[in-house]
C-alpha cells in the first residue's frame, strides 16, 4: 500500500486545532444562491470533481508526537442538507475526518471550512470552482477557468499548496502586545444556537459615501461598527475613566502583497479602534482615526514584521521538541488569553466578488459569514456582489443591540438597509 | 377572490418585499414577521389581502450539539494532570536522595487515585463493579507498597484483612446499589451504608486484636457499632413511612 501524503499545518493554522472546543470550531461559511433549486446529485459528482484539484482540502488532522499534521484522505465528504444554524460547530468524527462540509438548501450551496484549512480567498476559490463544476455537470455551462475558478482537469499546482508564511517572512520581527478592548458580554446563548442577522445594501451608494469621506468601504463601515460598539459601551454607564478602548479586528489577504497562489491560509489581520477615555469621538474623527491606522499598518513591511514574529516563534527549536500535549495546553491558554481579547469585534471583508458573465447568470447572490468566536460574540463578514453588499452579523448573544445600532446609523447616514435573518428563535428543534 | 387573484394584487402593490420597521428604519425581508434588530411586529396595513408563500434564506431545522460530556478527553486531561505532581517528586527526591525512596509513596497514591478517578473514564461503558474490583486490588496493593517501603511485617495481619474488609463491604454495597433489577431508595442506601460502616468498626477492632494478641472481643467498637445501627434501622423504617419522611423533608429542605 502506497504510504498516504500528509502536510504539515501552515503556520496561521497551528492555534485552531489547539484552540478547538467540544463545542465550537473556528469555522467560515461561503455561499452561493443560484437560479434554481440544487440537485444533491449533480453537487456530489461536482464535489468529486473538485477533490482532486484542491489536495489541500481532502485532509483530515491527525496527532504526531510534536505537532499536528494533515493526512491525505480518500472520498468526499457527504453532501448535507443545510440548517439554520450556520457554522455550528464540525464533530470531526461525524464528518468522517473531514475539515469542511458542504450544505444545500434551496437554490443555495454552501460551504463551511474550518480555518485550519485555508482562509477566506483560499475558500472562495473553492466556493467558485465548486459552484463552477455543478454549472458544468447540470447546465453544460462552459465557463473560463483561471487562478480564481479552478481547471479541475488539470493537476494541482506547487504553489497552490505552499505554506506562503514561511516562504515570505523575513527575520525581523515585531512586538505582539496590544492593549485589551472592550467586549460586549450579553446573555450567552446555548453554543448550538447562532443567530445570523444579514443586511444588503447598495453598493454604488455605499462607495460614494466612502469616497465622499476619501476612505474605503471595509474603513467606512468599520467605522460605523466601532461608533456602535462605542455607543453600547457607553450605555453601560461605565465612567469616562474606566471605559476600555473599542477596537474591530480586520483581516487583511496577504496575497495582494506578495506573489502566490496558496490556497491555504495567508492573511493577517490588524485592529483599528478609537479609546473613549478621550472623549466623544465624531464618525469623521473616528474615520479618520481607521483610515491612518490603516494606512500605517497594512503596509508590506509592517504585516511582514508581524508574520515574521509567528513563524520565529515556530522556529525555537525548544518550543518545537516539546511534546504536543504539553504545546497545546499553552497554546490554549495563548488562545484563551490573548485570542480575541484585543479586539470589540471584526468585520472580515472578501471585497468585490467579480464572476465571470458565463457563470453570473446562473449565481443571483453570494454570502460569507463568520463563526462565532469566543470573547467576540458579535462579529460581522461581508462581501459585495451584483452591485449590493451582502453583510452578514454572527452573534452567539441574545441582544441585538450591537447590530441595531450599526444599521440603525447606516440608515441615518441615508444607506438603504435590507434586513434577513435566520430566525433562530421560531425554528424547529430537531436532530 | 381566489388564490391567483390574490397573488397578482400581491405583486402589483409590492407588498411582498416592502415592510419597513416603524422603530430601526430598514427595510425586512418578506419572511421577517418581527425586526430581528429590535422585536417589533412587522404590521402590513395590506394584512387583510393574504401574502403570498415567502421564501427564507435558512431552513427551519437546527442543527444540535448533545450534551453529552467526552469521557476519553476528561480522562486524559485528569491523567496530565496527575503527572505534574508526580514528576515534581520524582525530581525533587531524585535531587535531594539521590534516588528514588519516599516519592514512591506518592507514586503510589497517584497511581491509586488514577485508576480510581481517571480510568474508569477511558471506558466507553460504565462498569461499576469491575471498576471497584480492580480499585479494591490497587488500594491493597498500594498498603502493602507501604508496608513494603517502610519494612513492617504488619501487612498479612493487619493491612490486608482491613483493606480487604474494606473493599469487600464497598464491593457488596456497589452490587447492591447498582443492581439493575431494582432501585434501592435513598434513604435505604443510607441505612446500608450505616450498617457497613458498624459492621467495618467492628471488624476493623476484632483484627486489631487479633494483631495485638489480646482476647478477641469487640468493646469499643461497639460505641460507633450501636448509634450506625440504629440510625441505619431509623432510615429503613423512615423510608416506608411516607407522612413522616414528608415531614422530615419539608424541615430540612437546603
Amino acid at each position: 500500500m502506497a504510504a498516504k501524503s500528509w502536510m504539515k499545518l501552515d503556520n496561521a493554522a497551528k492555534i485552531y486545532p489547539a484552540a478547538k472546543r467540544r463545542n465550537w470550531t473556528a469555522l467560515f461559511r461561503l455561499s452561493a444562491c443560484l437560479t434554481e433549486p440544487v440537485d444533491p446529485v449533480a453537487l456530489r459528482a461536482a464535489l468529486e470533481s473538485c477533490a482532486k484539484r484542491f489536495p489541500t482540502f481532502t485532509l483530515r488532522l491527525r496527532r504526531g508526537m510534536f505537532w499536528f499534521y494533515l493526512e491525505h484522505i480518500d472520498g468526499v465528504p457527504k453532501i448535507q442538507r443545510d440548517v439554520a444554524n450556520p457554522c455550528v460547530r464540525m464533530d470531526l468524527r461525524e464528518n468522517r475526518g473531514f475539515m469542511f462540509r458542504v450544505r444545500y438548501f434551496e437554490n443555495t450551496v454552501a460551504v463551511e471550512i474550518y480555518h485550519v484549512l485555508t482562509d477566506g480567498t483560499g475558500g472562495f476559490v473553492f466556493l467558485k470552482t465548486l459552484v463552477a463544476e455543478y454549472l458544468r455537470i447540470k447546465y453544460g455551462a462552459v465557463i473560463p477557468r483561471d487562478t480564481e475558478i479552478l481547471d479541475c482537469s488539470e493537476a494541482p499546482k506547487p504553489d497552490e499548496l505552499e505554506d506562503a508564511f514561511f516562504k515570505y517572512a523575513k527575520s525581523h520581527t515585531a512586538p505582539r502586545g496590544e492593549s485589551s478592548a472592550y467586549y460586549f458580554k450579553g446573555t450567552l446563548e446555548r453554543p448550538d444556537v447562532i443567530h445570523i442577522t444579514n443586511a444588503q445594501m447598495p453598493l454604488d451608494l455605499l462607495l460614494a459615501k466612502a469616497k465622499e469621506k476619501k476612505v474605503t468601504l471595509t474603513e467606512y463601515l468599520t467605522a460605523v461598527l466601532i461608533l456602535a460598539i462605542d455607543k453600547v459601551q457607553r450605555a453601560e454607564g461605565r465612567p469616562q475613566r474606566k471605559l476600555k478602548p473599542v477596537k474591530i479586528c480586520v483581516p487583511i489577504n496577504l496575497r495582494k502583497f506578495y506573489p502566490t497562489h496558496t490556497l491555504r491560509n495567508f492573511s493577517n489581520y490588524t485592529n483599528p479602534g478609537i479609546d473613549p477615555r478621550y472623549g466623544l469621538f465624531s464618525f469623521d474623527e473616528v474615520l479618520s482615526a481607521v483610515h491612518h491606522h490603516m494606512g500605517s499598518e497594512v503596509t508590506e513591511k509592517k504585516l511582514n514584521a508581524k508574520i515574521a514574529t509567528n513563524v520565529q516563534v515556530e522556529k525555537v527549536r525548544v518550543l518545537r521538541l516539546m511534546p504536543l500535549f504539553i504545546k497545546n495546553i499553552a497554546m490554549k491558554m495563548t488562545f484563551k488569553f490573548v485570542g480575541d481579547r484585543q479586539t470589540s469585534s471584526s468585520i472580515s471583508n472578501l471585497g468585490a466578488v467579480k464572476l465571470p458573465p458565463e457563470m453570473e447568470q446562473y449565481v443571483t447572490r453570494m454570502d460569507f459569514i463568520l463563526g462565532p468566536l469566543s470573547r467576540n460574540r458579535v462579529i460581522a463578514a461581508m462581501l459585495s456582489y451584483q452591485n449590493t453588499v451582502y453583510f452578514n452579523f454572527t452573534r452567539i448573544i441574545k441582544e441585538t443591540f450591537i447590530e441595531r445600532e450599526f444599521f440603525r446609523m447606516l440608515v441615518k447616514l441615508g444607506i438603504p438597509v435590507r434586513i434577513e435573518s435566520n430566525q433562530i428563535g421560531e425554528t424547529r428543534e430537531c436532530e | 377572490m381566489n388564490k391567483r387573484n390574490h397573488t397578482k394584487l400581491n405583486e402589483r402593490n409590492g407588498h411582498k418585499s416592502m415592510s419597513y420597521c416603524v422603530n430601526c428604519g430598514v427595510e425586512l425581508a418578506s419572511a421577517e414577521k418581527k425586526c430581528p434588530l429590535c422585536g417589533v411586529a412587522v404590521i402590513n396595513p395590506a394584512a387583510s389581502v393574504p401574502e403570498l408563500p415567502v421564501s427564507k434564506s435558512y431552513p427551519t431545522r437546527m442543527e444540535m450539539i448533545s450534551r453529552k460530556i467526552d469521557r476519553k478527553y476528561f480522562a486524559s486531561l485528569a491523567s496530565i494532570l496527575l503527572m505534574i505532581p508526580l514528576l515534581i517528586t520524582v525530581i525533587v527526591d531524585l535531587i535531594t536522595g539521590g534516588g528514588l525512596s519516599w516519592s514512591l509513596y506518592v507514586i503510589g497514591a497517584l497511581f491509586l487515585l488514577f485508576v480510581c478517578g481517571a480510568l474508569p473514564f477511558f471506558f466507553p461503558k460504565n462498569r461499576f463493579f469491575l471498576f471497584m474490583t480492580f480499585d479494591g486490588l490497587v488500594l491493597m496493593g498500594y498498603v502493602f507498597l507501604i508496608a513494603f517501603i517502610s519494612g513492617g511485617d504488619w501487612f498479612l495481619p493487619l493491612g490486608l484483612p482491613i483493606s480487604g474488609s474494606v473493599v469487600l463491604l464497598a464491593l457488596g454495597l456497589t452490587t447492591l446499589f447498582c443492581g439493575k433489577k431494582h432501585r434501592v431508595a435513598g434513604l435505604s442506601k443510607l441505612a446500608a451504608v450505616l450498617f457497613a460502616s458498624g459492621l467495618l468498626t467492628v471488624s476493623i477492632e476484632l483484627i486489631l486484636d487479633a494483631y495485638l494478641k489480646g482476647p478477641i472481643i469487640p468493646k469499643w467498637s461497639l460505641y460507633a457499632f450501636v448509634p450506625c445501627v440504629f440510625l441505619g434501622l431509623c432510615a429503613a423504617v423512615l423510608q416506608h413511612r411516607r407522612n413522616f419522611k414528608e415531614q422530615i423533608k419539608k424541615r430540612l429542605f437546603f
